[in-house]
């Protein structure tokens, strides 16, 4: 009986925490996808990271030459938990949003294509673990 | 004793299970208020590698510029519509989805209209084939549908389905069918800029090639993960691993410089330059290449 008591506990625990982790993600993409509206199109992927503490999410991205891009990070559903950086190929750092308090988002214009990495964290100051969503549009 | 115990025990799982209905219902009830393509989600299935994700840019964009460089439409450089319905097994399904996204996006901004229908049509059937019609609800079909006359909703509106497609495959544990879609749209959008170059020489365009250097890299990152699933990944993979040696000779030059900023419309701009040297040759193998890798995915 305590078995069975145990194993009901525990796989719906286990659901009641998948469902609330659901919960969770689509909170941050609907507070994410509110950055990328008309006349930014989105580049039809969605970028995720769980972090914990000062864990660093590193992402690899092209852009173009000629286009104007709008990169939105969110964490939760509120604004300025996730500091983001951008840099070129050789790290020069192009952008910190730590200089805008944290904004949740930022336009960039490219003269010429670029390699970028764009670094994500958490700032621990408000938050200490979390899921990190990126999302990219594009206008021409 | 015994029975207090199982009292007990029995109000904690009912209690537990209260707290996840109620739970399940009122996220049930926002769900329903929702306009736009919900999906659910579980952040036990990201697309992470030790912490570094990869971009693999928008097929759109290749079409822009070919608009703007003034080439003209060209439906022959398209996967005919008559195709979709040859694909046999879900491999194939999703790269062609990818394909056809890819193709959706040309016609699209090239105001074709007809052509944009047909492909919906193709697109909303293989979505059916592939179980993600989820990504696809009616409210989006009927949207997409609406704006079909609409060059930038209708882009907007595809643009935002397919990231909810992208979403709603890694939820549910199909990261491979994401990453073939994501696959199909850039080989379709590489072969179609080769396509036109071949036909009238554009450096803008061939330029615009040789920058696939890094998204293919990117491409290969994400794709490896899947290489032992099947023969078709592994043949896949190899190609573009094959391809990756002649990007890997283009010749590029970067310069830093200092980016500017506009505070109040938050807004930098990058101003770094880089100069991608490609010659004839290397475009020409390129270009057979694609061909070779595209016409593995188009046929049937």
């Amino acid at each position: 009986m305590k078995k069975v008591f145990i194993i009901l506990v525990g796989i719906i625990s286990i659901t009641f925490y998948v469902a609330v982790m659901a919960q969770t993600t689509d909170e941050v993409m609907n507070h994410c996808v509110k950055f990328i509206t008309h006349p930014y199109i989105s580049d039809g992927q969605q970028y995720r990271a769980l972090l914990n503490e000062d864990e660093v999410a590193e992402f690899h991205a092209t852009f173009y030459g000629g286009s104007t891009y709008r990169i939105a990070a969110c964490t939760g559903n509120s604004d300025g938990a996730l500091i983001f950086s951008v840099y070129d190929s050789d790290r020069h750092l192009l952008f910190t949003n730590r200089d805008y308090e944290n904004t949740p988002y930022w336009d960039f214009k490219f003269k010429s294509t670029v390699d970028c990495i764009i670094e994500a964290q958490l700032d621990n100051k408000i938050k200490n673990s979390g899921l990190a969503v990126m999302l990219i549009g594009f206008k021409q | 004793m015994y029975l207090n115990h199982n009292n007990w025990s029995v109000r904690i799982v009912l209690g537990i299970f209260v707290l996840f209905a109620a739970y399940a219902c009122s996220n049930e009830e926002e769900k329903e208020k929702e306009l736009e393509v919900k999906v659910d989600s579980s952040a036990s299935t990201m697309l992470k590698f030790n912490n570094t994700l990869f971009s693999v840019p928008s097929p759109h964009q290749m079409a822009f510029l070919a608009k703007n460089q003034k080439v003209d439409y060209n439906k022959e450089f398209l996967n005919p519509t008559s195709n979709a319905s040859k694909y046999t097994n879900d491999f194939k399904k999703a790269l062609n989805m990818g394909v056809y996204g890819a193709n959706l996006g040309y016609v699209n901004i090239y105001e074709q209209n007809q052509d944009a229908i047909n492909y919906f049509a193709v697109i909303k059937s293989l979505a059916t084939q592939l179980n993600i019609i989820g990504a696809f609800n009616p409210k989006v079909i009927s949207r997409i549908e609406k704006n079909m006359n609409n060059k930038d909703s209708l882009l907007y509106i595809v643009s935002t389905t397919y990231r909810n497609a992208d979403q709603y495959l890694k939820d549910n544990r199909r990261d491979d069918m994401g990453v073939l879609i994501l696959t199909g749209g850039w080989v379709e959008s590489v072969y179609i800029m080769t396509q036109i170059c071949a036909k009238q020489k554009n450096d803008e365009i061939m330029y615009r090639i040789g920058e696939q250097k890094h998204p293919l890299e990117n491409l290969i990152k994400i794709l490896s993960p899947f290489y032992n699933q099947s023969e078709e990944y592994q043949k896949l993979i190899d190609a573009f691993i094959d391809l990756a040696y002649d990007f890997d000779a283009i010749d590029f030059k970067y310069n830093y410089e200092e980016p500017t900023v506009d505070v109040k419309n938050k807004l930098t701009t990058v101003n770094g330059k880089t100069e991608v040297i490609i010659s004839p040759e290397q475009f020409k193998k390129i270009s057979e290449k694609i061909e070779k890798i595209r016409t593995s995915i188009v046929g049937y």
